[in-house]
């Protein structure tokens, strides 16, 4: 086996998308199946999407779709619950805050909620340990007469070796904006920056932050979750 | 508010980013396996989640298949009522959740052509199982992929749609998104990886 040099993987997806590489040995395509063969599966994904139109971007079906199907399946005789599984006891705490009227902060903010006419829900995660973590929790992003809030709430989380941070990121996690300082209460509440685009920093995460100064994610994380708007 | 551009090292060594093992992707895929393992217990109301997140794809892959809207409904209705009916049937050891959803749309598909006599009744000769539609799996791989395409973040969707539609080099979008040359190569290797395998995981026919 000695002596083969492989192509590195970015200059096989390069020849797939038809890009002539400088620098290249052609020749060894010739002599090497393994490396051909992953051209070859590489060219074949790229032909077929280059075939996309904007019809085959995916649509929801109609409306009243979801009720012909509980219609159909209850006919036939089954028992069948259309509602989704709540979230138990994890969603207990909004249940409590409507019923009591106020979010207390751990800041010692006052959030007031009219219970008549509570801040409507807008998006929602549920914050799930990342490997080697145990916590878990939700967020929400609610619609206040004050702009959009986060709301986290991640109970029974350890005492932290510095402080906890939570951030927005982009779906590939490149990108973020810091949200604010995670206070001791479970319950916390952020107001977002007016402007923000949820859709380019849908992920909430919760970073451990050292005193260090530094200003960037730590890289070490709790508990992350994409919200479901 | 500030912005930090590069990516998370997370304290267990992986990168958040692309097709690495945490990142944007195994929080979506943590979501579908929660989803996929609720169905799988058959749990209450497991259908709906299973609906949300799916039918835009069994959607738009009956509607690309068959060709009006009507249709399509029909052929999507049918396959959840299956779906939920035959969820014991379902392994999720064996394949993905909508991998077997697409398997189930193939073959409502497949039942719509041939009530209206487009398609032969399966036989001795030609068993259902060996008959694709080449026209039906070129739908799925499209749909697959149109729908990877989407969910990738930014600037990956972007250079990749440069590339793809725009027949740009990986130079030229570089220069143009004003982005370092490796880091263009690299989104390029990871995104074209990542619709290799959703094909592979969501699109084989089983």
């Amino acid at each position: 086996m000695s002596g083969i040099d492989h192509m590195d993987e970015e200059t096989i997806a390069l020849l797939a998308l038809g890009e002539s590489v400088a620098g290249v040995d052609a020749g060894h395509l010739q002599v090497c199946a393994a490396c051909q063969s992953k051209v070859d599966q590489l060219r074949a994904v790229v032909d077929t999407a280059r075939t996309i139109t904007d019809e085959d971007r995916p649509m929801s079906p109609p409306d009243d779709l979801w009720q012909s199907i509980t219609d159909q399946i209850e006919s036939d005789g089954a028992v069948f619950s259309k509602k989704p599984p709540t979230g138990g006891l994890r969603m207990s705490w909004f249940a409590l805050a409507a019923a009591v009227g106020v979010i207390v902060g751990s800041l010692g903010t006052i959030v007031a909620v009219d219970q008549r006419n509570p801040a409507p829900t807008i998006a929602q995660a549920e914050l799930e340990p990342l490997p080697g973590q145990q916590a878990r929790g939700i967020a929400q992003v609610r619609d206040t007469t004050n702009g959009p809030v986060l709301l986290v709430d991640v109970p029974n989380l350890p005492q932290p070796e510095g402080y906890y941070e939570v951030w927005m990121l982009s779906p590939e996690a490149d990108s973020m904006v810091s949200i604010g300082v995670l206070g001791q209460g479970s319950v916390n509440e952020f107001p977002l920056p007016a402007g923000m685009d949820m859709q380019a920093f849908p992920v909430v995460d919760i970073s451990v932050e050292q005193f260090d100064g530094d200003v960037t994610h730590s890289g070490d994380s709790l508990v992350r979750g994409m919200l479901d708007t | 508010m500030r912005e930090t551009g590069h990516s998370v090292e997370t304290a267990h060594g992986g990168v958040v980013s692309g097709h690495s093992t945490i990142g944007e992707q195994s929080v979506r895929s943590r979501a579908d396996a929660e989803i996929t393992s609720s169905f799988a217990r058959g749990d209450d109301g497991s259908l709906h989640e299973v609906y949300n997140r799916w039918s835009p794809l069994v959607y738009t892959v009956s509607l690309r298949s068959v060709g009006n809207g009507d249709d399509a409904a029909d052929v999507t209705q049918a396959v959840f009522v299956a779906a939920w009916q035959g969820r014991q049937g379902f392994d999720p050891d064996a394949g993905s959740l909508p991998g077997w959803l697409l398997g189930i749309t193939r073959r409502k598909v497949a039942d719509h052509f041939r009530s209206r006599g487009r398609l032969p009744e399966p036989s001795a000769e030609v068993p259902e199982q060996a008959a694709a539609d080449p026209r039906v799996e070129s739908v799925i791989d499209r749909v697959l992929l149109a729908d990877e395409i989407a969910r990738l973040g930014d600037p990956q969707k972007r250079i990749l749609e440069l590339c793809f539609f725009q027949d740009m080099t990986h130079a030229q979008v570089a220069s143009l998104l004003d982005l370092p040359l490796g880091t263009v190569k690299s989104h390029v290797r990871r995104s074209l990886g990542r619709l290799r395998e959703r094909l592979e995981v969501d699109g084989v026919r089983h």
